[in-house]
């Protein structure tokens, strides 16, 4: 059975394409439209996730999200807002929010970010190994061995690699890079990280049978052993 | 309450008035007293003169002198006389006798068969062997007295209180024609003539403080107002040109006899214009919330040379496939200012994003942080390409303005318009320079 999420959104017609493609992913969904029935909701029973709306009849999103954090209910929460701008998402984000994401919206970028909420643990335990097929990274020697060679990779693309890895078999959107791993939020300059991809690429698929890193078209990049 | 133009000798009037009622009150009662006080002392003074005198001289002798005071002094109001027992007159003013005096001490009497009536304030003083001396003082002549001090008094209270309403006038004449300039600017404001100035004399009282403020504020309006239209123009065309690519696409993806592969492709193409539709209308708001000032309560402390390291790294394969060469130069210790991290960030990709795009192959990027003081710091990126006309520079912050050079590349114009704005709210600036050859991009950071 998937994942519970509860959707908290206004507006009929996103509402209506938010639930369809999270069924279609295999999610379980709950929606309701009144930031009130949405704060009785998620602390009433057990959410993997909830995608919230930032305004809301009956009480202001992000007011849901603070009554929720005070009442000690941690359920990973994403803020959607067609207020994208910069100082709304560090506000979301200070509130409690887990992520946020503009409208409007790719659903596929909402997919991926929803992915990684729901597999965020809630220990981060201490990793020292990651790996993906026969490529493996050594995180205390900054070590990186695909099929028993040594690759040699820059303090930017080992990073780029572990972030790929640890969301391994997930897509990884542009976006979602360019925030995590620069902290860069602006759209624009997406295209920023297909020129790092390309050089990862090289280094790590380049004489390989198999490549690992492949390309989701309309979304992002995903790290897999399987095409 | 509102400031009506005749307000001001209104009120000098008003309290004009109340200076000279209170004023005539005063000299009034105060006045009154001490001439009271005085006159009776006089006759008290006068009584013991002739008690002496009597004592000395005899009465025979004080009513010969009665006699020549009566006879000789012209009356100042005090009337003199000597009775006995009786009540008969011996020696004095003839008017004394009429009068009905108290055996001794003091007693406001009528003088009997007088018109208007007159009153007396009679003093006896009883000699021994049956002599009375008697004092008599003519009430309408203190009454003259106060009327002459109450008199004097009025008229130089009026002349004050004419004077205060003449100031109050010329005060009010002033401050119309001071206020008339800067209305009549309202007014040419309000006409829809933006390029109105309020007069402002350079001796700088209040109303040209008040003139210089105003014009700075109509300054300010007129350049944003400027702006605005700039903006609005602008809007209307860059939006229409993808909206109108995005039509057409959707028009291909929508034909029925389109191939699988075309109605894709067109799919495609159309959403690629709704991105570029987004990111037009996103960096207008940035860069209209950063202008109000709006984020100003994001600001923190933040490490300039760890944020510009982290730029560098970012653009750098950027950077190489457009064939240049990034150098950064920042301290080697952290640079801290008062800054809005996001923002600034994004202010210096569009910088870099420049570079990439328009100074051409072979060009060095040298992108550098500098503290310039306490709180302040200047970040620059300098390039050795093409760079900017001099006469083009200014243009070039402008919202929307792309150079003719660069019609040709993709982009709205907005780059260096969030540049502007981003230093703005930072209390800076943005300057642009020709680096011989090349453009510098310099952000000042006031803190």
């Amino acid at each position: 059975m998937g994942a519970k999420i509860l959707v908290v959104e206004d507006d009929a017609g996103t509402a209506e394409t938010l639930l369809s493609g999270l069924r279609q992913e295999g999610y379980v969904c709950e929606h309701v439209a009144d930031g009130r029935d949405a704060l009785y909701l998620a602390s009433a029973s057990d959410f993997d996730a909830v995608i919230m709306d930032r305004m809301l009849p009956g009480m202001d999103g992000l007011s849901v999200l603070k009554a929720l954090r005070a009442a000690d209910i941690h359920t990973p929460l994403l803020i959607l807002s067609a207020l994208g701008q910069l100082d709304e998402r560090v506000k979301g984000l200070r509130a409690g929010g887990d992520d946020y994401l503009a409208k409007p919206f790719a659903f596929s970028e909402l997919s991926a970010r929803l992915a990684v909420l729901l597999r965020r643990p809630t220990r981060r335990e201490e990793v020292t190994q990651l790996s993906c097929g026969d490529l493996e990274m050594d995180l205390l020697q900054r070590r990186v061995v695909r099929a028993g060679r040594r690759l040699e990779l820059l303090p930017r693309e080992f990073k780029l690699l572990e972030h790929l890895l640890r969301h391994k078999d997930r897509v990884v959107t542009r976006t979602m890079m360019l925030e995590q791993l620069w902290d860069y939020r602006f759209d624009p300059h997406t295209s920023l990280i297909d020129t790092h991809i390309s050089r990862l690429r090289k280094k790590i698929d380049d004489g390989f049978d198999t490549p690992l890193l492949h390309t989701v078209r309309g979304s992002g990049y995903r790290l897999s052993e399987a095409a | 309450m509102r400031l009506r133009p005749w307000i001001w000798p209104a009120v000098a009037s008003v309290v004009a008035l109340a200076a000279m009622v209170f004023g005539l009150i005063l000299v009034d009662r105060v006045g009154e007293r001490a001439i009271a006080r005085q006159q009776t002392a006089m006759a008290a003074d006068a009584r013991d003169y002739f008690v002496a005198f009597a004592r000395d001289e005899g009465v025979q002798g004080l009513a010969a002198a009665l006699n020549r005071h009566a006879r000789l002094s012209s009356p100042n109001g005090f009337r003199y006389a000597l009775e006995d027992d009786a009540g008969h007159m011996l020696a004095g003013a003839d008017v004394v006798s009429s009068l009905d005096a108290p055996d001794t001490g003091w007693r406001t009497v009528v003088e009997p068969d007088s018109s208007p009536r007159k009153l007396w304030r009679v003093l006896a003083q009883p000699l021994g062997a049956g002599y009375t001396l008697i004092v008599a003082e003519d009430l309408s002549a203190r009454n003259a007295l106060r009327a002459a001090v109450f008199r004097g008094s009025a008229l130089a209270v009026a002349i004050a209180a004419l004077g205060a309403a003449a100031a109050g006038v010329g005060l009010n004449a002033m401050l119309m024609r001071r206020t008339r300039g800067i209305a009549h600017t309202a007014e040419r404001i309000a006409g829809g003539d933006l390029s109105a100035r309020a007069p402002v004399h350079p001796r700088g009282d209040v109303f040209d403080d008040l003139g210089a403020s105003m014009n700075r504020m109509l300054s300010r309006i007129e350049e944003l107002m400027t702006g605005m239209r700039t903006v609005t123009d602008s809007i209307a065309h860059d939006l229409r040109s993808p909206l109108t690519r995005m039509k057409g696409a959707l028009v291909r993806a929508a034909d029925a006899e389109a191939s699988e592969a075309d109605r894709a492709e067109a799919l495609d193409q159309a959403n690629a214009e709704a991105d570029e539709v987004l990111a037009t209308l996103n960096a207008l708001l940035d860069i209209a919330r950063a202008e109000s000032g709006l984020s100003r309560d994001m600001m923190q402390r933040v490490d300039l040379c760890g944020l510009v390291l982290g730029l560098a790294e970012l653009f750098e394969p950027a950077m190489e496939d457009a064939g240049q060469t990034l150098v950064t130069e920042a301290p080697v210790g952290p640079v801290f200012a008062q800054a809005h991290p996001e923002l600034l960030r994004q202010a210096v990709g569009n910088l870099l994003h420049n570079a990439v795009v328009h100074a051409g192959r072979g060009a060095t990027v040298r992108m550098r942080v500098e503290e310039c003081g306490p709180g302040e710091a200047r970040i620059s990126v300098a390039d050795d390409g093409p760079g900017v006309p001099a006469d083009l520079l200014g243009r070039a912050q402008e919202r929307f303005v792309r150079l003719e050079t660069a019609r040709t590349s993709a982009g709205a114009g907005l780059g260096l318009a969030l540049v502007t704005a981003c230093a703005k709210l930072h209390g800076g600036r943005l300057v642009l320079r020709d680096n011989r050859p090349g453009l510098v991009a310099a952000l000042e950071l006031a803190g």
